[in-house]
């Protein structure tokens, strides 16, 4: 099969050139440096909290965070978005500027694979060979059969697959190491693309909650969606803890799992991460008949119930509540322990009324039942667990995205592209050998084929010309 | 058993370090062999070093595996001298390594001021926890450091202009190979790194973009490793280019906490 060449190089234009520019490695070098830049911003510098963006509180209490931790470069960090590097224009514009980048160059390996299926470049004009890395050879000592059989032989050796075109007294040998570099390079853009739609879908649909301390067997509703989450277990060992935490939809049970520090509930989109636990209190009332008493927390929209479940932080947070049918206010603060394996201990306090002198006034260290002014308050110190909530269709996408793309780089690192292209003809009464390689500046496959190729013919290097 | 027995033992790894600069420097510059030797020795007698301070460290600790960016900038430093040691034997690097002996001492100093001075730079990890992720994690981020702590330093000896009488000057073509060899292998183990991350952040349900993911600064060297490749995939390839590698993977560490 004789492949047809064009006579010469086309004519370029403004378009061409634009696409040359936009689609060079070294535009990719540029824009892949720039994104290295602000992935270390983003990872050095403390980010903006989602919160922020739709709470007034949570942002100047955030803007206050910087200016404290920041106070002389605070605002001009502000200013160029560096403590929202994934939110700001800069990167958005830097982060399109690279997707077109990697789409032109996807087009481009795209053509490449394309042609490299359909008809492989063998036959090379004269010309070809006489740019860098090739070799011209003045065989004598061999005919024309075992030349050809010889070259054939030193490019199966070194690049593979080698393909060949005999004309009259010309033949033309081209050999190349195999789809995987090219493949490679694909799956590499493609991986890479993924990554950034992955990155686009995450800002633009994800969402999350802020960490919700939800004790056993309390339930709230999970944002906007139509499930709510209840805790039905916490068990707390050795600074670890594992929650069994129900996604509840409208009709029921959805998933039930078992929440680690590094096991999630998935479930009806969502995902439900324990980020920790903490103390908490939990607090019944009785009479001296056995008659429950209603108890009701500070917390906003809360009712009076049988029970109420206090929650704590840090060490000298404090939490009320309040015995509508005894005019008695319940006032606890978590004390700082000395011993940091002792379990949390607690202050309480019982005020009646407006009184200013506490009717009970004592510590608590374990489950326990109080009495106050004739009644009974079991209370149990137990634990909560702090859950978030999150929504990331995007989070598929990133991880198949770098799957594909850190393959197709493996790829491309060991099994690099190697072309070869061999001319022999009878020109004089003799042999003319012309080699040509496309390889890698490091690569010594080309040198190997060199020296194949010289061990084969046992060549007297006539012209002894090499470029490269 | 106390703090001191780590500090003895980097501090005169440092020292080590440093002579093995002076003397790969000498070696470049008079072409002596002699100092490549010497070079060559004490770089090996401090990496030894490095790790004896680095296993006493982690025995008094209680933990097996390197965490935070002063321990891993450690092991880092070791799989260096090691990756330029293999590297000159079989090579023909000649007195390049001065450049990757650079690196490593400013890596070193990184490591004395961040676990000696600073008594900072290494996270707590509970030994129990430590999984087959977190192994293979910590491993491939030493494994890649160092890879690409040589490449960027064979870039760093390709960096001496031409027209000055450098002796022992190795051969541009043969420090471009070896750049390569080790930007190849650094760059793999930050895929296989990056790859496990994800994976493990994933599965945690941790955000993948969050700075807590540790995910961002690997991913911050890997695109720097794969701009190159495309560079070099055009045929630009110039061992000068893998500083940018070098240096991106080196602020990850750091600033990351390894």
């Amino acid at each position: 099969m004789a492949t047809e060449y064009p006579a010469g190089p086309r004519q370029r234009d403004v378009l061409d050139a634009l696409w040359r520019l936009s689609s060079s490695p070294y535009f990719t070098l540029a824009l892949t440096i720039v994104v290295a830049l602000a992935l270390l911003i983003a990872a050095a510098l403390p980010q903006e909290p989602v919160a922020a963006r739709s709470d007034y509180v949570v942002r100047s209490q955030w803007l206050a965070l910087v200016h404290h931790r920041y106070p002389t470069t605070g605002e001009a960090l502000l200013a160029v978005g560096a403590f929202n590097v994934f939110r700001s224009l800069w990167f958005r514009i830097l982060v399109a500027l690279l997707a077109f980048n990697l789409c032109l160059r996807l087009i481009n390996l795209a053509e490449t694979v394309w042609q490299s299926r359909r008809s492989p470049a063998v036959r090379r004009p004269e010309s070809f060979f006489a740019e860098k890395l090739s070799v011209i050879y003045q065989v004598t000592g061999l005919s024309w059969d075992e030349t050809l059989a010889a070259v054939h032989r030193a490019l199966t050796t070194t690049v593979a697959r080698p393909g060949e075109e005999h004309a009259q007294s010309v033949s033309y040998f081209h050999a190349d190491s195999g789809p995987w570099p090219l493949w490679g390079a694909l799956v590499l853009h493609v991986g890479a693309l993924l990554v950034i739609v992955g990155w686009l879908v995450s800002g633009w649909f994800g969402w999350q909650t802020e960490a919700i301390r939800l004790g056993i067997g309390q339930q709230i509703a999970v944002g906007e969606t139509h499930y709510t989450l209840r805790l039905d277990d916490l068990a707390v060992k050795d600074g670890d803890f594992r929650a069994e935490v129900v996604l509840l939809g409208e009709g029921g049970e959805v998933h039930r799992s078992v929440v680690t520090a590094w096991w999630p509930l998935r479930g009806g989109g969502l995902t439900v991460r324990g980020m920790g636990y903490g103390p908490a209190v939990i607090v019944r009332a009785k009479d001296n008949t056995g008659r429950p008493i209603m108890l009701q927390s500070f917390v906003e929209g809360a009712e009076p119930e049988e029970m109420v479940h206090l929650p704590f932080g840090e060490p000298g947070e404090e939490r009320y509540f309040v015995v509508p049918e005894r005019g008695l206010v319940v006032r606890l603060v978590l004390v700082q322990s000395e011993d940091t394996n002792a379990g949390p201990s607690f202050q309480v306090q019982a005020y009646r009324g407006s009184a200013v002198e506490p009717v009970l006034d004592g510590t608590l260290v374990a489950s326990d039942q109080v009495e106050i002014a004739g009644d009974y308050y079991v209370m149990d110190v137990g634990h909560y667990a702090l859950l978030q909530t999150t929504y990331d269709p995007g989070d598929e996408f990133v991880l198949v995205g770098l799957l594909l793309a850190c393959g197709g780089m493996m790829l491309m690192l060991w099994k690099p592209r190697a072309q070869a292209w061999v001319l022999v003809a009878a020109e004089g009464g003799g042999i003319t050998v012309k080699a040509r390689g496309e390889v890698g500046g490091h690569d010594q496959r080309f040198n190997l084929l060199v020296s194949e190729v010289e061990k084969a013919l046992a060549a007297h290097k006539v012209m002894g010309e090499r470029r490269g | 058993m106390s703090a001191v027995d780590e500090v003895i033992f980097w501090g005169v790894a440092y020292t080590c370090f440093l002579a093995a600069t002076v003397a790969y420097i000498v070696a470049l510059w008079r072409g002596l062999d002699v100092a490549a030797l010497v070079g060559r020795l004490t770089g090996a007698l401090g990496a030894g070093l490095m790790v004896g301070g680095l296993a006493l460290r982690l025995a008094r600790i209680g933990r097996w595996l390197p965490a935070g960016s002063g321990e891993v900038a450690t092991a880092a430093a070791v799989v260096a001298v090691i990756v330029l040691l293999i590297f000159e034997r079989r090579g023909k690097l000649q007195s390049g390594g001065a450049g990757v002996l650079v690196w490593v001492v400013l890596l070193d100093s990184f490591v004395l001021w961040s676990l000696v001075i600073g008594g900072q730079g290494s996270v707590a990890l509970v030994t129990g926890r430590a999984n087959v992720l977190d192994v293979l994690r910590v491993t491939l981020d030493v494994i890649a450091c160092g890879c690409l702590l040589v490449s960027g330093g064979l870039g760093l000896a390709r960096l001496i202009p031409a027209r000055w009488s450098v002796a022992g000057r190795p051969s541009a073509d043969a420090l471009d190979v070896e750049a390569w060899r080790a930007l190849v292998w650094g760059t793999s183990a930050l895929s296989g790194r990056l790859v496990i991350g994800a994976l493990a952040v994933y599965l945690a349900g941790r955000n993948l973009w969050a700075a807590e993911s540790g995910l961002l600064g690997p991913m911050a060297a890997w695109v720097a490793c794969g701009g190159i490749v495309a560079v070099e995939r055009a045929g630009g390839w110039r061992a000068t280019l893998a500083m940018l590698a070098t240096a991106a993977a080196l602020v990850a560490m750091l600033a990351g906490g390894g």
